[in-house]
């Protein structure tokens, strides 16, 4: 990550160009046209993750930008002007690439960086599949893949070459699948890993998917899983209960919540979020990468409607053996939780297990009370059955 | 929006002639030196706005919200063949901020209702909790600066809106246009 890092800080210098890009939107033909993808919200977590969050959320809060926003944006509109952040502020894009498959926030935070940056914004709008993907939609979003090649042609200044497109297309899906077996290996008692790991692992199929590096990282990752599995090594001492997190992480509370986890002998051993990098590999081609990535990147967990969430969210209940959920009700990211409750109930009907909803923010730290969430963590920990 | 048409158009026909007498005697009304003022912002739930706004020096000329001007804007063309003229129209219309139509047409568009109205100031008035518009919201505000027209913002709880604060705080606003 440190290697991408400098790779992209330095760009200007190498002559290669930086594109902005959504955490799940199509990077794979940046990659074949040798621009280096840069992640505004990979860039969020770390923000988060180093406790930076609430001084550059109450940033762009001063420039008039609503407290109720996603955090991820606030804090990233933040960092343009300032440099603020870890590492000093993203470097400046030549483009941006926004697709809406995860949320309409992305959209506006997009529209704000390409009048501040005054570069070109390309929009791939994927409709939401709130019960099936319609032959319509499919042939929108292929015309816009389409497009969106012709964009990339015109600000590169060059042709894409297609065999690379397919090569990285090919390598692309192949990270998914290791990716889902990395995730898949907690289905083992003790759990090599859990949901904790997992957010700490994802860096690479979001920023580096479609390289030889992602590729190699979790072939290595997989292999370590493994001998622990061999090894009888678990991801928590002590392992008797088995729960699924639902949303994103709480970025600045990750230790402090896998450690509470973990001393009431509880280990979160799957979650909807990572897994989203790999949810639509079934509708991928590898052969015809290209236009697979229509309903790859539209059918994603986040552009489901909420009877199919559930579905999913039931489905992973079942895979992984899990005997309660565990629900993040994220303030920052409303399509994630809006329809956490109806889930919630679902999932009580259907599989009659203990749910818990956490209250607060994957960033902005001023929406996290330690007190209260412990409280109610012991109260739902009291309710588990075996 | 939900009344029925028939009915409606009616209503329409009388409420023109009423607004073309109350023109004629605004002529010679004094309120004529009153602030000309915009609303806009998001679906307006909170109808009182109106009566507040007018109970301080100013006038409303114009709106610019997603249930009022940007609802009724551009004409279907009624002798083309009709879905397709009714989808051009949901294009060509200023959209909803949840929409993407380039990165300053909304900016555009403000100022230029603005400039025709010949408005003092620019009351937005958001929901709470609805993201486009707060997005798009700091832009607007530096780009009404640049053109010179001031603006303030309210942002409502749907029906909660707190009217003794929000009178004072227009109030102060309209004196200092
Ligand atoms: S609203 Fe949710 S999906 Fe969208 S950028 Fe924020 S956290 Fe991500």
């Amino acid at each position: 990550m440190t290697a991408y890092y400098i790779d992209a800080k330095t760009a200007a210098d190498t002559g290669k160009k930086v594109a902005w890009i959504t955490s799940s939107g199509p990077v794979e033909p940046l990659i074949a046209m040798d621009v280096i993808p840069v992640y505004p919200e990979n860039h969020g977590t770390m923000i988060g993750a180093s406790k930076m969050g609430v001084d550059l959320c109450e940033k762009a809060e001063a420039m008039g930008y609503s407290r109720d926003m996603c955090s991820y944006a606030r804090a990233d509109i933040a960092c343009s002007p300032t440099n603020g952040g870890p590492i000093g502020g993203l470097p400046r894009p030549d483009m941006l690439v926004c697709c809406n498959n995860i949320c309409g926030t992305v959209l506006k935070w997009y529209e704000i960086q390409a009048r501040y940056y005054d570069v070109p914004l390309f929009i791939l709008d994927t409709p939401v599949i709130h019960t099936t993907f319609s032959e319509a939609a499919r042939t929108y979003v292929r015309h816009q893949v389409a497009d969106y090649i012709v964009f990339l042609e015109t600000c590169c200044q060059k042709k894409m070459d297609r065999d690379r497109m397919a090569e990285v297309g090919r390598l692309s899906i192949q990270e998914q699948k290791l990716w889902q077996s990395v995730l898949d290996t907690a289905v083992n008692r003790p759990a090599p890993m859990s949901a904790f790991d997992a957010f700490f692992h994802l860096a690479l199929i979001v920023t580096l998917r479609g390289t030889q590096t992602a590729i190699d990282y979790y072939t290595l990752l997989l292999q370590e899983m493994r001998e622990r599995i061999d090894a009888g090594i678990g991801a928590v001492p002590v392992e008797r209960w088995h729960l699924l997190w639902d949303n994103l992480p709480v970025w600045y509370k990750t230790k402090w919540l896998s450690d509470t986890f973990a001393s009431r002998e509880a280990c979160l051993v799957a979650d909807t979020y990572t897994s989203a990098w790999c949810s639509s590999l079934q509708y991928m081609d590898e052969t015809d990468f290209l236009t697979s990535m229509a309903d790859g990147y539209s059918r994603i967990y986040l552009n489901l409607g909420v009877d199919q969430m559930a579905d999913t969210v039931i489905g992973m209940i079942d895979h992984y053996g899990v005997q309660g959920l565990v629900m993040h009700s994220n303030r920052s990211c409303k399509p994630y939780s809006l329809g956490q409750y109806d889930i919630q109930k679902i999932v009580q009907k259907k599989r009659g297990i203990p749910t818990l909803i956490i209250e607060a923010d994957m960033v902005d730290a001023r929406n996290f009370s330690e007190a209260q969430i412990e409280t109610r963590i012991d109260a739902f920990m009291e309710m588990l059955t075996p | 929006m939900i009344m029925d048409r028939e009915a409606y158009s009616g209503h329409l026909d009388r409420i023109l002639n009423h607004l073309n007498q109350m023109a004629d005697s605004a002529k010679t009304d004094v309120t004529h030196s009153a602030k000309r003022v915009i609303l806009s912002g998001s679906v307006c739930g909170f109808s009182n706005i109106y009566q507040i706004v007018e109970s301080t020096s100013a006038r409303i000329v114009a709106d610019d919200f997603c249930s009022g001007l940007r609802y009724t804007q551009c004409m279907v063309p009624i002798e083309s063949d009709m879905i397709p003229a009714i989808a051009g129209r949901y294009l060509d219309r200023g959209v909803c901020p949840a929409k993407h139509q380039g990165l300053t047409s909304r900016s555009d568009s403000l100022i230029q209702l603005a400039q025709k109205h010949r408005a003092d100031g620019v009351i937005f008035l958001l929901l709470k909790f609805c993201d486009p518009h707060a997005f798009d919201y700091p832009w607007l505000k530096s780009q009404l600066d640049a053109a010179g027209i001031p603006a303030m913002l309210a942002e409502i709880e749907d029906q909660q809106a707190s009217e003794g604060q929000l009178k004072t705080r227009i109030e102060a606003f309209v004196e200092m246009l």
